[in-house]
């Protein structure tokens, strides 16, 4: 039966071409203008990082290796694992791991030999030149396995004239460091690293060592029109089904003896259905003309789901209001007044919430603005767990438009 | 079948409906009549379960409704006042929907939707949004949702509001023609004096809440067999005339039309004598003066003292 009410409820808006335009076609058409005309407001213009790194290498990892074998004793199973480490840490696979893996951040290491340092450093080129101390491997590999002495220091020259690729460079380089300061901790707690681990803790270094992704203003526009216009759709379906109480329609179908739970479910999953189905058409477009994509689908989608689903919350809230008050002022008032103000709020317009922090707590409370936190952290290649909160306040909008919708849906007998 | 206790339904200070008794009986058609206002939909709101009455019962076979309505639900058609479809969907998938809510499926539901389509006079029209169809055949749509799931009660709530003669008289036939066949019982609900007349073998009659006349038209056309209704034609009305005729005590009830005046007078009186002395003295050009039969317009004239449509 539901499902009865749902197909009819999308037969009805596939008969209005307006409606049609306005949900499907407007935002593609704003975050073409938006995300035009704003590429520059957006500090698009640095567009990938090429860094050029010389790198001199005074270090035997071989040499290093075996020295330290021969001083601790080491088993054939402690042996392999300190192999593996020698070559997950070398800092030229590193840098190079992050220059493949960021589009944006290229990364050129030539290796250099140590009697050509002068003339390095003379060369305007290079963003850095990194030289690799003697006894990087071992001391390394005694500072974490063996806990013995200091990290071994890089020295590290940096090209003042350029001083952003040079500053990234840095960066990564200390990040780098610090792993070595976790991995260091987790041997002394005696945790027992599994080859897994290593794994994972590769691919988080990956995220964490590499300049982040960067959202482009095409990608910014996708989200923020996005998460606005989806907002439509709830007073879309607010709108349909007061209209369906207006024309007495609500009356046939209670009277066919189909509950209004059912009836009520009905809207909230149509809401839900056609919101889903509006962000992945505006994603998807995006992905298309602007090659806008997501570094992992299945957060993607699961966000859009929940997004969605508080859409058909909000759907079936402003239905049960309009049905209440017997009256769509709820649904025009949020669909010509209260939807900008959120979505201004959430950062739809303009990253609005950079200028104060306040504001960016405040749209944070809003299902778009949390939705366009989420969308824009998994953009830039963040973790869903880093965005745990707006997802839990996202769950929260679902269960509380549920619960006033429930109390304020008109009992039995006394819609009319 | 159906039976009505004192039910009663409060609108704040306003009394929709106050005190209705009623009953309904197999095979019946029973017609509510009523101006405008005087709670023929909120009684059959109450009657088919849509709202709940402030006080009173609604018993359906001897067992209330009110907590249960599930039974009364799956035999009764109803036809709203309002055109309760979708504008934008074509009478087709109007039926479709509707047919499918009723559980109808399949086979079944198709073959409904033909017999509907037919019996509503809609083939032709049936892919044709409902948006572009005229009031007639909106109203006949209406009607054939109600009839899909083969309802043995069919409850109008004026379902000729609006519509050109020849629809009209095509959904009165049709209405007959249900009764007639397939035994359908129906409560007929109308301003429309002649309709009633034309269907219904009981009628009732309700003005403000209140119901103010119950019986068979015969039985109800006695109430005016003390008096007799008189039409009084004019070359032009004045003002002066009306006023006499309404201050004359032996007339009962007196509204015009144009240069024309309908008086209720006791049997007994010479009206035309005394209609001939009041024309003289407010210099009133007589046309014709005629004794009417008594109608039900008559009835509702007498006993509200006002016509039953402006
Ligand atoms: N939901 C409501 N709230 C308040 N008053 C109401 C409500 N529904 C009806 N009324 C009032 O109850 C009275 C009876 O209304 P109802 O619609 O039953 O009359 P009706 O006989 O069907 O009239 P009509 O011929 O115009 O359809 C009217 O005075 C109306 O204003
Ligand atoms: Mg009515």
């Amino acid at each position: 039966m539901i499902w009865r009410i749902i197909i009819k409820q999308c037969q009805v808006l596939l008969r209005n071409p307006m409606h049609l335009l306005l949900l499907f076609g407007l935002p593609l058409l704003l975050i073409v203008i938006l995300g035009t005309a704003l590429s520059g407001a957006m500090g698009e213009d640095v567009k990938d990082v090429q860094v050029k790194v010389a790198m001199i290498n005074n270090d035997s990892p071989g040499l290093g290796l075996q020295q330290l074998v021969e001083e601790k004793d080491v088993s054939a199973q402690e042996f392999a694992k300190l192999q593996t480490a020698v070559k997950q840490y070398a800092i030229p696979s590193l840098l190079d791991h992050a220059g493949k893996a960021n589009a944006t951040l290229l990364t050129k290491i030539d290796d250099r030999a140590p009697q050509n340092k002068q003339a390095i450093l003379q060369d305007d080129s290079y963003s850095a030149l990194i030289e690799i101390p003697k006894n990087f491997t071992y001391d390394l590999l005694s500072y974490i396995y063996f806990d013995k002495g200091l990290p071994p220091g890089l020295q590290v020259y940096i090209n003042e004239g350029l001083q952003f690729e040079a500053n990234t460079i840095l960066n990564l380089l200390n990040q780098i460091q610090e792993r070595w300061t976790e991995e260091k901790l987790f041997l002394n707690k005696n945790i027992q690293l599994e080859p897994q681990y290593y794994k994972e803790m590769e691919s988080i270094g990956q995220i964490e060592s590499m300049n982040q992704r960067v959202v482009t203003s095409k990608g910014y526009y996708t989200i923020g029109m996005a998460v606005l216009n989806v907002l439509f759709i709830a007073t879309t379906i607010g709108f349909y089904a007061f209209q369906e109480k207006r024309t007495h329609v609500f009356n046939r179908i209670i009277l066919a003896n189909v509950s209004r739970w059912t009836y009520f479910s009905a809207v909230f999953i149509s809401g839900t259905l056609l919101g889903f189905i509006q962000l992945v058409v505006i994603f998807g477009f995006s992905w298309i003309v602007y090659g806008v994509s997501w570094p992992n689908i299945s957060a993607f989608l699961i966000v859009t789901l929940l997004l969605s689903l508080a859409v058909g919350g909000l759907g079936m809230l402003l239905t049960a209001i309009s049905y209440r008050n017997n009256s769509e002022t709820i649904t025009s008032f949020f669909s010509s007044v209260v939807i900008y103000v959120i979505s201004l709020l959430g950062g739809s317009f303009y990253p609005i919430g950079d200028f104060s922090p306040l504001i960016e707590k405040i749209g944070d409370f809003t299902p778009n603005g949390a939705g366009m936190s989420v969308y824009l952290a998994l953009l830039r290649g963040e973790s869903l767990s880093s965005v745990a909160n707006n997802l839990l306040f996202l769950v929260l909008f679902i269960i509380v438009t549920w619960f006033i919708a429930v109390i304020s849906f008109p009992k039995r007998g006394e819609v009319l | 079948m159906l039976e009505l206790a004192r039910l009663t339904k409060r609108y704040k200070q306003l009394y929709a409906v106050k005190g209705l008794n009623m009953f309904i009986e197999k095979g019946e058609i029973v017609g509510l009549l009523g101006p405008n206002g005087a709670g023929k939909s909120t009684a059959i709101s109450m009657l088919s379960s849509l709202i709940e009455p402030t006080e009173g019962d609604v018993r359906f076979h001897g067992k209330s409704i009110l907590k249960s309505p599930g039974e009364l639900r799956k035999v009764t058609g109803i036809v709203p006042q309002e055109i309760a479809l979708y504008p934008e969907l074509s009478a087709e998938e109007n039926l479709q929907f509707f047919g499918r809510i009723y559980q109808l499926k399949g086979k079944q539901l198709k073959q409904r939707i033909e017999e509907v389509l037919e019996l509503i006079g809609l083939q032709e029209k049936r892919k044709e949004v409902v948006k572009k169809f005229s009031g007639g055949m909106k109203r006949r749509l209406n009607i054939g949702v109600a009839l899909l799931h083969q309802p043995s009660l069919l409850i109008m709530d004026e379902p000729t509001v609006g519509i050109d003669p020849q629809s009209r008289s095509y959904i009165l036939e049709t209405v007959k023609r249900l009764n007639e066949e397939k035994g359908m019982t129906v409560l007929y609900t109308s301003h429309y004096m002649e309709e009633v007349e034309f269907l219904c073998d009981r009628i009732y009659i309700m003005d403000k809440g209140n119901l103010i006349a119950a019986g068979t038209k015969e039985e109800i056309k006695q109430i005016l067999t003390s008096e007799t209704t008189v039409l009084i034609k004019v070359e032009q009305l004045n003002e002066k005339f009306v006023q006499r005729l309404q201050a004359e005590p032996s007339i009962h009830q007196v509204s015009t039309g144009e240069n024309e005046v309908t008086v209720i007078v006791p049997k007994e009186i010479p009206v035309f004598k005394l209609i001939l002395n009041i024309a003289e003295h407010t210099d009133i050009e007589l046309l014709s003066i005629e004794m009417k039969a008594t109608t039900l317009e008559d009835v509702f004239l007498h006993l509200t003292g006002r016509a039953l449509r402006d």
